[in-house]
């Protein structure tokens, strides 16, 4: 009778494997909002909101941070989506950046 | 500028005619920041790897500044007095509102940056130019009008 041998697994570097952890390491940015003397706290609030479909207890405690800090970090997440948050933040003209996740 | 009705999401402002005239003075400046003020990263530390999609980023708000400013004239030509002439009613649903207050935000910071960035206590203690005025006026009334609109959305 035929049995199906049990697959052997040898000892070795899949190049793949490194490549694509690199990719995953690589897929975290740091979405920071910093404070300006010019934009409303209530209209910070509001574009966390929107932006981000936070309700507005959590919308507000990013606000504080921002007011009270100088910054505050609203999320991590691929280079794509951060540079789509960003890009939102931007077009209601609130200063924010990303950089790579340390 | 009051608000007259309120429910579903929506509300109603009455604006008389003053009110009226310095919105629509206020919205006519869009686009008052310029397309190149944001940047992906902080300037002094350009991530290399997003370069591509800063210039990309640049080129979308000049496409999405002239889209609003186009929505605007649209907007503002949508608007007519009462029949006693002294009143404007405005109807606003969450979208509207949202898209008013990030012209009007847009005017603030654009007035603010072309005074210079003062810090909030430069603005009453600075002695200001007569040809500021209007650029100082422009940026309390957008925020005035700003808060009011938030207000109506909580």
């Amino acid at each position: 009778m035929f049995v199906n041998a049990e697959p052997m697994v040898l000892p070795g570097i899949d190049p793949r494997s490194d490549q694509q952890t690199k990719e995953s390491l690589d897929s975290g940015y740091l979405v920071i909002c910093w404070d300006d003397p010019i934009n409303l706290m209530d209209y910070v609030t509001h574009v966390f909101q929107k932006v981000f479909g936070w309700n507005r207890a959590k919308a507000e405690h990013h606000m504080m941070e921002v007011h009270q800090q100088g910054k505050s970090l609203l999320t991590r997440a691929s280079m794509e989506t951060a540079e789509h948050y960003v890009h939102q933040l931007h077009r209601y003209n609130l200063h924010a950046t990303m950089e790579k996740a340390e | 500028m009051k608000l007259i009705r309120k429910g579903d999401g929506r509300f109603d402002m009455a604006l008389d005619v003053e009110e009226w005239q310095a919105l629509k003075k206020l919205v006519s400046q869009y686009p008052k920041t310029p397309e190149d003020h944001h940047s992906l990263t902080c300037k002094d530390e350009p991530d290399p790897d997003l370069k591509d999609s800063d210039d990309w980023l640049k080129e979308s708000g000049s496409v999405h500044q002239a889209q609003r400013h186009r929505q605007i004239r649209a907007w503002i030509d949508s608007i007519h007095p009462d029949q006693d002439e002294a009143t404007y009613k405005i109807e606003f649903d969450p979208s509207k509102a949202d898209w008013l207050i990030e012209i009007l935000n847009d005017i603030r910071v654009g007035c603010w940056l072309s005074l210079g960035c003062p810090a909030p206590e430069d603005l009453t203690e600075a002695e200001w130019r007569e040809e500021d005025w209007p650029t100082l006026w422009a940026m309390e009334i957008s925020g005035m009008y700003q808060s009011v609109l938030l207000k109506c959305l909580m």
